[in-house]
Order: structure tokens, then sequence, then C-alpha cells
């Protein structure tokens, strides 16, 4: 199991038996801060019996689209494979609702208005049936004269979200991860992505140490390198987030490898390399 | 943009001293503030911290002469050189008529220059100019440093376009206002074009 340490970042592994049985307690290697783990308590009878199994890692999810063939419907068929879903497209309501009564599809996403059933009514069906308790609905919304009359929806029929046809890809993935925050970016980033994002790292480290280089050798020599400089840290790490795609964080922890190789790099400098071991 | 004021027979323009962290862009400003004479500057003013982060900006009005009976006053601007204030660096680039990238010439800062200059010409062009044809020029600052890299290393990786580049130790005003000079002669050159 991986934990961040809430007071230096630092990530670590701990060796523990999931589903914890009682509260462990672990301390991070980096600072020492310690932190209890407990476990999860269990839900009231009756409260998850329409919660899906255990997705096993690797397996797609599956999602539901139904909308007339055009270019959007295959910008959503894209997006969400790339997001790590197994997309099946519909033209009708109908057909689209015996989809997902048939696969318990974790995602669908409906056209307002379509032939046969209406996709406000799909939506109204698949929120009232406690079986599809954990499928998520996304509207997609008609425009008339988009520049000309703009209102946002005030009766969403149920459905989770709401999106429109020019929505950015970025736009989409954040709305599907806000649904699923477990969703993973199945695109592998190409090496120019990795190198970047590397660069960055060192860039940010590189502004960290020249702004504040009294701080940085006493957190070097008393070993409180991360507690002195936490909000320069932290305001570092938001900016890498902010700039390197999310499929790159999800694969690397460029950040923390970079500051960590800093400090032990700079203590072995400062201390000597027996007392930086110890 | 150069505005002119014909009613007060006056052209402001702007100049945009960029370059990463601690490379030397306030001290270009603090430099030239010191050794122009009173009645040709107006107050400097810079938003700093006393670790040194320029917040947000510096500005210093400075009177350069006359041109075709029009007084010229420049507007001298530093942006913050840290990675994080990209937000304040594109709203300070904002109108600029000219550009100095003040370059640290520390070995390990390099990274940063590069970074730096990638930024500025993004950034312009999100502003809708061209890094290629707007006047600029490049500093290498910090000479007198023994960590210096050598200056053919340094245009090799930093040069744009064949700019005036020129070497300077700001902290005792060496090569600040030759820097100026040429930046505020090629702005001044681009005016006479339009």
């Amino acid at each position: 199991m991986e934990i961040t340490c809430k007071q230096c970042s630092a990530t670590y592994r701990v060796n523990v038996q999931l589903p914890l049985t009682g509260p462990v307690r672990v301390a991070c290697p980096s600072c020492g801060k310690q932190k209890t783990l407990r476990p999860v308590a269990a839900e009231p009878a009756g409260a998850g019996s329409a919660a899906p199994a255990p997705r096993p890692s690797g397996r797609r999810r599956n999602a539901v689209i139904a909308d007339e063939p055009r270019p959007f419907r295959e910008f959503l068929v894209a997006e969400l494979s790339k997001l790590g879903f197994e997309p099946h497209v519909f033209e009708t309501g109908d057909k689209a609702l015996e989809r997902v009564r048939e696969t318990g599809a974790e995602l669908v996403i409906l056209n307002v208005y379509l032939r046969g059933k209406l996709g406000v009514e799909i939506s109204e069906e698949i929120k009232a049936d406690p079986d599809l308790k954990h499928s998520k609905v996304v509207l997609i919304g008609a425009l008339f004269r988009a520049n000309r009359f703009r209102a946002n929806p005030t009766n969403l029929y149920g459905a989770d979200e709401y999106i429109e046809e020019q929505i950015p890809a970025v736009e989409f993935h954040r709305i599907v991860r806000k649904l699923f925050p477990s969703v993973s970016d199945h695109e592998e980033p190409e090496p120019r992505e990795y190198d970047e994002a590397k660069r960055l790292a060192r860039l940010i480290l590189s502004d960290i140490i020249i702004y504040n280089a009294e701080k940085v050798e006493r957190g070097i020599r008393e070993g409180t390198f991360f507690e002195l400089l936490r909000a320069e840290i932290e305001d570092g790490r938001n900016y890498y987030e902010s700039r390197v795609p999310f499929k790159v964080r999800q694969r690397t922890e460029f950040f923390h490898e970079t500051l960590q190789h800093f400090v032990e790099m700079k203590r072995e400098e400062v201390l000597g390399p027996r007392r930086a071991e110890a | 943009m150069t505005f002119i004021n014909y009613a007060a027979r006056e052209i402001n323009c702007k100049i945009v001293y960029y370059g990463p962290g601690l490379c030397g862009k306030t001290t270009n400003l603090q430099w030239i503030y010191d050794k122009t004479n009173p009645q040709a500057k107006g107050k400097l003013i810079s938003l700093a911290t006393e670790t040194d982060r320029t917040l947000f900006f510096d500005f210093l009005p400075l009177d350069l002469g006359t041109v075709k009976g029009f007084k010229t006053r420049f507007h001298l601007y530093t942006v913050p050189g840290q990675v994080f204030y990209d937000a304040s660096r594109k709203l300070i680039l904002k109108g600029v008529d000219g550009v100095v990238f003040v370059a640290d010439s520390q070995e390990p800062r390099m990274d940063s220059n590069i970074e730096s200059l990638q930024n500025l010409e993004k950034n312009l062009k999100e502003q809708g100019y061209d890094l290629n044809t707007i006047p600029y020029v490049l500093q290498f600052n910090k000479r007198d440093l023994p960590t210096a890299l050598p200056v053919e290393d340094m245009y090799r990786q930093l040069n744009y376009k064949g700019e005036p580049t020129f070497e300077a130790v700001a902290m005792n005003g060496t090569g600040v206002f030759d820097t100026l000079k040429a930046v505020a002669k090629l702005v001044l050159t681009e005016l006479k074009k339009k």
C-alpha cells in the first residue's frame, strides 16, 4: 500500500494485509510523521446493495452512449477509450436502456433528445432503478444558437452531469474523473512528455534552492529540509501538477524523486557519506 | 504598443526585462535608477519581499531625449522570474515594445535560462507578438562569477535570431546601459518604420 506523507510529501510503501482488521500505526521514513490506518467501516445493511463488485484491475469499464451518428459521438468514443472505458454506441433510447440493464454500465451518456425514449426519460428510469444505483449518467444538451441564448440547465432529470457538444477533451476528462476518481488515462505518454516533466521538476527545485539558500542549508544540516520548506515545496508541487499531464504524473514521481535526490546528494556533500547515511 | 500623445508631444514605450529567477532584472533597473538624472526619471516602484522575490513587477519611467520633436519616455518593467508566476508575466507583457532577456551566466541556471526563454516566446505569441520581429536584446549577466559559463556556450544555447548581445555585471553596472541603449535604439527604429 502506498502512502503520501502530509508533512513532507514523501511517498512510501507499507506492507499491510488488506482489508485491515484493526488500526495500524505507520511512520514516514523521511520525516518520522506517524499516521494511523483504520479499517473502513462496514456500510449499514442494505445501503450498499446496489454497489458494483470490485473491478478487477485491467478490466475496462462499460460505457453506453446514446446519440445520433455524428463527429461528436466519435469524439466521445475516442476520449472514453483513452480513459479506460469500453464504449457501446446506440442511436435509440430503448436499445441503450436495454444495454445498460444487461451490462450494468457504469457510465451512460445520453443525448437529451433521442428517437424512441428521450434521454431525459432514460436518465430518470436509471436513477429510479435500485439495481443501477452505481451507473453515472451524463446528459448531452441540445444547443440553439449557442452564442445568443445560453443558460445553465436547472433540471438534470436525475443525471449526474451535463455536457454540450463543444466541450474540449480536457474538460470532458475532468468531468469523467469527477464521477470516477480512480479513472486512469490509458494513453501512454510520449518520451518527450517524461523528459519535460523531469526538466520541470529540476527547474522548480532550482528556483526553490536559489530563493531559499539559507533555509536549504539549515534544513540539510538539521535534517528538517521538508519541514522548513514545506510552503515552497507545496507551491512547487501545485505548479508541477498544473503543468504535467495526468497520464505522466500517474506513472511517475519525478517531483518527489528530484527533491529526494537533491537532499541525499546535499546531505552527503555537507555531512560526509557516513553521517548522511546515519 | 507604443503610445503617442500628440497633445503633449510625447512618445511612451514599454520595455520588459525578462529572465529566470534572481538573474538580475531588478538589479539592472536599480542601477539605471541610481545613475539617472533625477529630472529624467520617475519613481522606481518595486513590489518585492524581503527575500528579493519580485512579486509582480518593477516599474521605472525614464526620459531618453527627443525624436522629431517628440519627447521619448520609456517605461521599464521587470517580471517575476520564478517559474510559478506565469500569470503575472503574461500580464506584464501586454503592450510591450521591446524585450531584454537577462540570462544568468551560472552553469546550474542554464536550464532555467532556456525554460524562461521558451516561456517568453510562448507568452509573446499568446499576446499576438513574435520574438522574431519584436525589438529584442540578450544580456549575459553575472559574468564576474567563477561558475559563469563561457560566453560562446551561452550564445550557442540562448541566441534566438542574432540579436544584440551584451556581457554584464549588473551589480556594478557593467553592460547595463549598453543593454538599455541597444533595446531603446531598436524600439525607436521600429517606431520610425511605422
